[in-house]
This record gives structure tokens, C-alpha cells and sequence, in this order.
């Protein structure tokens, strides 16, 4: 696995579908560097209610009721969204992505941010085939809360080869199909989950 | 207070003891509610806000002036404070979790551009299955205020902090479509009654008195035709002058409102192209086509409605060879084939003159079609030049052919159709280009694909349009910036 550098990436921007990778729309030359793509922050976030649910469980709590701990919010373009010490929240990248069946991507947070103590994703992987925004995990561990503005640069992409190439890359039953917004948890889909929990132990 | 039976008491005291309280508590309530949804702070754009400042305005003017107001017209400023209560549920109604939010700015941007800079849109889901456009509130609230001699208008204006130069309309879309943005190309048609009224208010009086006779004639002629024999002489004149006044009064409102409507769909046309008579045929599908306007609220029966679409749109309709950079290309051409087939299908739709059998089936129809047949061409053509100027020129799909094909391929590979071209030579797509793209890949799809076309299908179109509308606002609005930077 190596690592794409700009030449390969524009190579790869250039080609047709669907072996072209897409990150739309790239609003200026700044966000391709050397070997990665820098990624915005969409507006559309995912906070969590705590008055409204106890601790959570997740294998026996129905995805519906997830609702209840969760709540989106819409933050228009030139007005900020606060992430207060400690707090997290569910954002997007602005730009969608496809990925090809042959290149996946990592997700990291820019330096900048980090050093203020912004955390942007924990799940960094993206796989082949991927289609759609990338859900970001932003938490300030930092103990001033930081102002975010959508449209910001607040990631960055690493793109690798995966060779073989993969046949039916992300296809089959995929938990999160062309997302264009924050996906809540489906952590409760995860049916291996059932067999190392308690309540199902409980239960049974 | 003087009790009932004290020669003091009258009914007016009494009224005006209790408005007088109770329409103070009215107004502070509505500005309270008005000013609560000014600082909800989650609506998609800024216009629903001045929605609620215009309220909140209005009302503190109207309780600020109760001590002077006559008190035979308290009870006129309780019908207008109720009223205007009435309108924060559009603000309400326009929050972001009720609305297609991320085309709401777009959408907005849109119609500011093709309608002029200072018109302003709320947008918000009603729970009637109906498109309608409300407003103009600024111009509504002026015409109530201004007969008030006790409140003078430039304190209502000197209140509204420059509110009174904008014009604010409500749009509204059937909740349960709120997602369907293909349909929603239906607000091209409800933007056209901001111009339709224009060309209405100026020219309709005018030409319909100019025809006023000569269908009176017609109407009585008719009349005395169909008299019963043995009819009461005595009374004869006078109740065929009554029964010609009321059918020719009829004939106008017929005519009115079907021009109206059919100005609006000429517009919705020119502005979104084939979109808009795709979305027409979606939501007429389900309804009679020949419904007399007699039976249907004066509305023009929907099969006639789409003659002149139709009519509107015959460039498209028809195929071309057209030379786009220097290349010949065949318009349709295989992408855009099967949705053009389908909306040639409304060619022979309108074979058939089930509509025209109901206009002509009464008087009253038959006189105010005559009217607006005679002078259609005339009517279009003023209204679409009341459009700004860079509105005036019609969309038409043929010219688009290459960048619809684009997006359309973008959407068969679950991608938004937001942008044509590739990084660096991407540009965002239109509006029009998204949803004109998005009802050709709908229709594609469902020609070659007997098998596509669930509620998860659909749902992931729209959510793909969405998106892409939503891309191409930040693209077009945001990219020119960066640029400049850059430079």
C-alpha cells in the first residue's frame, strides 16, 4: 500500500466514472497538497440530548430511540457552531466523496486544529468504493471552546493503492449508503455485538 | 364601570372596557411569539425572521396606538391583530427540520435572481396537497395600516428598521413531498403569480371592458334562446339583465383566474424548462384533466393547461442537430431519450379535447376562453417581459445537452449532480441544470429498469438533488471568493 501523491491524485480526479476519484466540489487550488486533499466542514451536525436518556446500551436499544439521545442542527454559512471542553459532535465534510475500488483514504485533522484541541474523527478509515460525505467525530479536548465555522478546511484525506483491486467494492449490505449528512450510530446493527453483552447474557 | 342598569351603561362602554385590555394583551403576546421565533435561530435562511420582525413591528404599533383609537374600530384591530397572528405560523412552519433545507438558500437565491433582488422568500411545507404562493406581506400590512388615520403610516414604517423596502412572499409545498425536490420545480410556476398579478392588475381591467358588450350580448342572446315558452313577460327584462350581470361577472372571474394560472405555468416553463411541465404532469396526474373551471375554484382544466406547456416547451420536444463546440450533436441523444419520449407522451395527451368540450359546454366558460384564446399571445409575451432582464431568456434543455448528459451520468454512479467538468475545469451546475438532470435520470431509470423505483430509490435521488443543490449554492457563492484569494 502506498501512499498517492498529487500527480496520482489529479490523475485519478481526471478519470472518467467510475474509476474517477470524486471529492466535489474543491473550491480552491490550496486544498490539494502534496499527498493529501484537504476536506471542509459541512453545516450539518448531530448533538447529543443527555436530559433525555439515561446510559446508553448499545445492543438492546432500538435505532428509533437513538433519535431521542440525538438531535441535528443546521448551522447557516458565516454563523458558527461552539464545541464547548469535552462536548462531541457528529459533522460532515462538505465535499462527497467516491472513492474508486483501488485507492482508500484516511482521515486526519489538521495540525492547526489539533493544536487547539479539536479531535475530527476517530473512525479514520474509508474504504474502497465509498460513496458519500465522511462522518467527523469532533471533540474538543482542549479547554477553551472553539468557534467552527462550515466551509472551513478541517480535515485532511490520505489517499492509498489497494491492490488487487477490490470486485464489488462497498457493495452488498453496507450499514451507511450514500450518506450526505452525519450518519447517527448503528452501533446497534452490529449483531455480533448481542452475543458479548450482558443484557442479551442476562437474558438468556 | 357604570352597571347595566345604570343609565351610564351602553353596549360600546362595555366592548371597549374589555377590548381595550384584551387587545393589549393580544399584541403583547404576538410580539412575545414574534420575537421568540427571531431568536430560534433555526431557520434555513433570514427571511422567515423578517417575517417575524414585520409581526412583532405591526403589533407593537397597533398596541401602541390603542389609547387614541376610535372605539368603533377596536374591534377592526382585533380582526387585524388576529390576522396577522395568523401569519407567524408561516414562520413557524418554515424551520429547518419542516422544510428541504439544503435547497431552501439556493432555491431562495434563485428566485430572488429570476424575480428581482428585493423579493424575498419564506419556504414552508403546508399539510393541503397543494403548491401556493401568499404575500406580499410588507404591501399587506401597508394596506392595513395606512386607512388607520389614528396611526400615521410613517411611524409604522420609521418602526419596521428598513423592513418596509422588502418585499417578503410565503411559498408553500405539500408536507408530504418534502423531500421531492423533482416536484418542487412546480414554485418555477409559483413565482410566475408575482407577474401574473402584475400583468393582471394593469392590463385585465382594460381588456375585459373592452369585450364587455359585445359578451353580454352573446350571454342574453343565449338566454332569451333558452327562455321556457309562457315565461312571465312582466318580469322577463329585468331578470335577464340580473342573469347576464351575474354570467358575465362569472365570464371575468373565469377568465381572471385562468389567465392567471396559465401566465403562471408560461413562466414556471420559461424559467425551469422541461422540469416544470414533468413536475405539472406529476401532480395533474391524479386529477381530472377536463374539469370545468366552473367546478374546480375557476382553475383552467388541467389537459388545457398542458396544451399550452406543451406549447411552451415544443423546442425540446422536438429533435435537432445543434453544434455545440464545434461538434454536431443529436438532440435527444441516448440519455436524454427516454425522459423526452415520455414528455412527448403529453402530445397525444392533448389530442384529446375532453377540455375544450368542458369550456365550451357553458356560456360563461365558453365567452372567457374566447377571450383569453384571442389574446394569448399578446398576454404571454407582455407577462414574460416583465421578468428582469436576465431572466428574459427561456430555459431550453436542447441547449444544455452536454452538461445535463454530465449530470446525469453523475447521478447513475450515486454521485450529486452538483458540478460539471472536472477539478480544475469544474464549474457548479444551475438550479435548472440539477433538476432538469435529476427528472431525466428519474425517468431513464424507470424506462430501463422495471425494478427501480421504491420509496429507498426515490429517497436516495432526492437526496442526492439535495445535496447537489446544496454544493452548487456553496460552490457558486463561495468558490468566486476563494479564487480572489488566491489571485
Amino acid at each position: 500500500m502506498s501512499t498517492l501523491t498529487r500527480d496520482r491524485i489529479q490523475e485519478l480526479l481526471e478519470s472518467e466514472l467510475p474509476h474517477r476519484l470524486v471529492v466535489t466540489p474543491i473550491l480552491s487550488k490550496k486544498q490539494i497538497g502534496d499527498a493529501s486533499i484537504d476536506v471542509r466542514l459541512s453545516n450539518q451536525f448531530i448533538v447529543f440530548r443527555m436530559h433525555t436518556f439515561g446510559v446508553f446500551e448499545p445492543f438492546s436499544t432500538p435505532r428509533t430511540r437513538l433519535r431521542i439521545m440525538q438531535e441535528r442542527q443546521i448551522v447557516k454559512f458565516r454563523k458558527s457552531f461552539v464545541l464547548h471542553p469535552g462536548m462531541l459532535a457528529l459533522g460532515c465534510t462538505l465535499e462527497y466523496i467516491c472513492l474508486p475500488s483501488d485507492v482508500e483514504c484516511q482521515v486526519e485533522g489538521r495540525s492547526s486544529w489539533a493544536r487547539l484541541g479539536l479531535q475530527i474523527a476517530t473512525a479514520t478509515s474509508v474504504e474502497p468504493g465509498f460513496k458519500g460525505v465522511v462522518t467527523l467525530e469532533l471533540s474538543n479536548l482542549g479547554t477553551i471552546p472553539i468557534q467552527l465555522y462550515p466551509g472551513v478546511r478541517i480535515a485532511q484525506l490520505f489517499f492509498h493503492d489497494v491492490k488487487p483491486e477490490i470486485a464489488d467494492a462497498y457493495g452488498g449490505t453496507r450499514k451507511y449508503v450514500c450518506p450526505v449528512g452525519p450518519q447517527f450510530s448503528r452501533i446497534t446493527d452490529d449483531k455480533d455485538g448481542k452475543v458479548f453483552s450482558c443484557e442479551t447474557n442476562e437474558d438468556s | 364601570m357604570p352597571s347595566v342598569n345604570s343609565p351610564k351603561w351602553s353596549e360600546d362602554i362595555w366592548r371597549k372596557n374589555i377590548l381595550l385590555y384584551q387587545l393589549r394583551a393580544k399584541g403583547e403576546t404576538i410580539e412575545r411569539l414574534a420575537e421568540k421565533f427571531e431568536y430560534a435561530g433555526d431557520f434555513p435562511t433570514d427571511t422567515p425572521v423578517s417575517l417575524a420582525r414585520l409581526i412583532k413591528h405591526t403589533a407593537h404599533v397597533l398596541v401602541d396606538h390603542l389609547p387614541t383609537t376610535p372605539p368603533d374600530q377596536l374591534m377592526h384591530v382585533n380582526l387585524l391583530l388576529c390576522s396577522i397572528a395568523e401569519h407567524l405560523r408561516f414562520v413557524d412552519r418554515s424551520r429547518v427540520a419542516n422544510t428541504p433545507w439544503s435547497m431552501i438558500q439556493y432555491t431562495e437565491d434563485f428566485l430572488e435572481r429570476q424575480t428581482g433582488n428585493s423579493n424575498e422568500f419564506i419556504i414552508r411545507p403546508q399539510w393541503a396537497y397543494n403548491y401556493s404562493l401568499i404575500g406580499e406581506f410588507v404591501e399587506i400590512y401597508r394596506t392595513e395600516i395606512e386607512p388607520l388615520d389614528w396611526i400615521p403610516t410613517a411611524t409604522w414604517k420609521s418602526s419596521l428598521c428598513g423592513l418596509g423596502d422588502q418585499k417578503i412572499y410565503c411559498l408553500s409545498f405539500p408536507r408530504i413531498e418534502r423531500l421531492n425536490c423533482l416536484l418542487h420545480a412546480n414554485w418555477g410556476h409559483e413565482i410566475g403569480h408575482i407577474f401574473a398579478k402584475q400583468w393582471i392588475d394593469k392590463n385585465f381591467p382594460q381588456m375585459w371592458s373592452s369585450e364587455e358588450t359585445q359578451i353580454k350580448n352573446r350571454i342574453e342572446q343565449e338566454i332569451r334562446q333558452n327562455l321556457p315558452s309562457g315565461a312571465d313577460t312582466l318580469f322577463e327584462n329585468i331578470l335577464i339583465q340580473g342573469m347576464v350581470a351575474d354570467k358575465a361577472n362569472d365570464a371575468m372571474q373565469v377568465a381572471k383566474d385562468g389567465l392567471t394560472e396559465l401566465i403562471c405555468d408560461a413562466i414556471g416553463i420559461h424559467l425551469l424548462g422541461p422540469a416544470a411541465l414533468a413536475a405539472a404532469i406529476e401532480f395533474s396526474a391524479p386529477l381530472s384533466l377536463d374539469e370545468s373551471p366552473l367546478d374546480c375554484d375557476m382553475y383552467p382544466p388541467w389537459r388545457y393547461r398542458i396544451r399550452l406547456m406543451v406549447k411552451e416547451c415544443e423546442e425540446d420536444l422536438k429533435p435537432h442537430t445543434i453544434k455545440l463546440d464545434s461538434d454536431e450533436v443529436n438532440y435527444p441523444g441516448p440519455i436524454i431519450e427516454p425522459f423526452y419520449n415520455w414528455l412527448r407522451e403529453t402530445i397525444d395527451l392533448v389530442q384529446n379535447r375532453g377540455d375544450i368540450q368542458s369550456i365550451h359546454a357553458t356560456i360563461t366558460t365558453r365567452e372567457a376562453y374566447r377571450v383569453i384564446e384571442a389574446n394569448w399571445e399578446r398576454i404571454r409575451a407582455e407577462a414574460l417581459k416583465l421578468l428582469p432582464q436576465k431572466s428574459r431568456e427561456p430555459y431550453h434543455l436542447l441547449h444544455r445537452v452536454r452538461a445535463i448528459e454530465e449530470l446525469v451520468i453523475r447521478l447513475e454512479h450515486d454521485t450529486p449532480p452538483n458540478e460539471v467538468g472536472r477539478w480544475p475545469k469544474n464549474s457548479p451546475a444551475s438550479l435548472e441544470n440539477i433538476l432538469n438532470a435529476a427528472w431525466v435520470f428519474k425517468v431513464k431509470k424507470m424506462h430501463q429498469d422495471p425494478g427501480w423505483g421504491s420509496p429507498d430509490d426515490f429517497e436516495k435521488l432526492f437526496r442526492l438533488v439535495l445535496k447537489a443543490a446544496k454544493l452548487s449554492f456553496v460552490h457558486s457563492t463561495f468558490g468566486p471568493e476563494l479564487k480572489k484569494l488566491e489571485e
